[in-house]
């Protein structure tokens, strides 16, 4: 009872700092992540996506409605539209299960996951944008600009923070 | 074996795809014609905006400390540089203060009182990005309740970059000119040069070599390079006379058909901390 009353209230902090966290380093870094290639630091994914590593399905954080939850005010917040992120982080939560339920949780398929996750979420996203009418790339330039260094990006973080995050989780484990 | 499409997953997968459609054109459509977003959105907005309030202070205070060293090295050369322009300037301020003395005079006289370049202004410090790499979108700390107002025009020191796409309570977000998407309304610019000014509209931006294009020019001519570009005033909503950027060539479009000029914007949008909201009276 202990142990779960700990990650539900982990798990949750955590999702918001990064939400947040987000549009920060966003702003301070943008002279390099929004120049000639445009990049972003997805932290909320990489919040959900080690949690669902992390932890057990029995744990009972009520992921999906965590993550429709936090999509909801990251569309509204920072897109100015609803509906892109909303339906994404859930799916993204859903699809990293579901290969989860296939292969063991390490660190090389962990960071294949990750990766599947990111483009998942690079696509989707720009799908819903061009939707809204809000894009400002054409979808090759997208792909010859964006893509690659996002997804570069990603997942020097995912590999500099897997660690870290592992140990904070088994921290709070017993 | 578990199936990937169980039926269960297939009606949630449609009904998401549908609410997903139906909810991003309805809050695009609603974004388009009102400043202000539903009642609900709002309220998560601006709760986000407290929260984000207290991460950005020490935030933006990290980000002093690196942006002062580097301050301090260039501190130096730009004091001789600015040395030399004081002087300029001076001149230029008391000239300016005759000018507005007598403009005021002039338009007490002819009953102007609302003409294009008469503006109200609001300082605003900016929160953070859109951490999006489609979409070019800033989170100022000002809202409604400081007067800000769909539309109005955002300037930095250098010039315009941008303008209000939506207004909260206590924050409001800004489109940047190099935001060119279907729903951005492009800037109405015109380049003086000539005895004829060339007016169009902002109508792309180009990533890489981080240039402004202007199209739907009304006349073809020479136009030379360096020549300053700045807001027509024409369409109404962006004031006349705000620096955009310098002219650095002419080329023709993708379609091959017209011709655009492409503009070095003044104002560098990857690096904004403060910025001042423009609108009109």
């Amino acid at each position: 009872m202990f142990k779960k009353s700990k990650y539900q209230l982990l798990f949750p902090i955590g999702l918001l700092l990064s939400f947040i966290l987000e549009g920060s380093i966003m702003h301070i870094f943008s002279y390099q992540l929004a120049g000639k290639f445009p990049m972003v630091p997805y932290l909320v994914v990489l919040w959900l996506v080690y949690t669902v590593l992390f932890t057990h399905q029995d744990d009972n954080l009520h992921i999906y409605w965590w993550s429709f939850g936090i999509g909801a005010l990251y569309d509204s917040y920072y897109i100015g539209v609803i509906g892109i992120f909303m339906f994404i982080f859930p799916l993204v939560v859903y699809i990293t299960r579901l290969i989860l339920k296939y292969v063991d949780e390490n660190i090389v398929s962990s960071t294949m996951i990750y990766l599947i996750d990111i483009i998942i979420v690079l696509v989707l996203g720009y799908a819903g944008g061009r939707m809204g009418h809000l894009v400002y790339f054409s979808g090759i330039h997208f792909m010859a600009f964006a893509f690659g260094p996002t997804l570069l990006l990603n997942l020097i973080i995912f590999l500099v923070l897997y660690y870290p995050v592992n140990l904070l989780f088994d921290h709070y484990r017993q | 074996m578990h199936k990937i499409f169980s039926s269960r997953n297939l009606v949630i997968l449609v009904i998401c795809l549908v609410l997903s459609i139906g909810l991003i054109g309805g809050t695009a459509a609603i974004r388009d014609k009102k400043g202000t977003p539903t009642f609900i959105q709002m309220i998560g907005n601006d709760v986000a905006g407290l929260g984000q309030r207290i991460v950005s202070v020490p935030a933006n205070g990290v980000e002093k400390i690196f942006g002062s060293t580097k301050d301090l090295i260039n501190t130096y050369h730009e004091n001789n540089y600015l040395k030399s322009k004081v002087q300029k300037v001076q001149a230029t301020d008391v000239r300016n203060h005759a000018l507005n003395k007598e403009n005021q005079q002039l338009k007490q006289q002819l009953d102007l009182n609302k003409t294009l370049t008469g503006y109200t202004k609001v300082n605003a410090a900016v929160m953070s990005r859109t951490p999006s790499n489609w979409q070019q979108q800033l989170i100022i700390n000002k809202g409604s309740m400081a007067g800000i107002k769909k539309n109005m025009s955002v300037i930095v020191n250098k010039g315009l970059v941008g303008r209000i796409s939506e207004v909260n309570k206590t924050n409001s977000k800004v489109e940047l000119i190099t935001d060119s998407g279907d729903s951005a309304s492009s800037f109405a610019v015109q380049v003086d040069d000539k005895k004829t000014p060339v007016s169009g509209l902002i109508s792309g931006y180009n990533n890489a070599k981080n240039e402004l294009e202007m199209g739907s020019l009304t006349s073809k001519g020479k136009i030379k390079r360096g020549s300053k570009v700045m807001t027509s005033g024409l369409g109404g909503v962006t004031p006349q006379g705000l620096f955009v950027g310098t002219v650095t060539g002419v080329s023709g479009t993708a379609n091959g058909i017209s011709e655009q000029i492409n503009i070095k914007p003044a104002a560098d949008t990857r690096n904004i901390d403060v910025v001042t909201v423009v609108g009109k009276d």
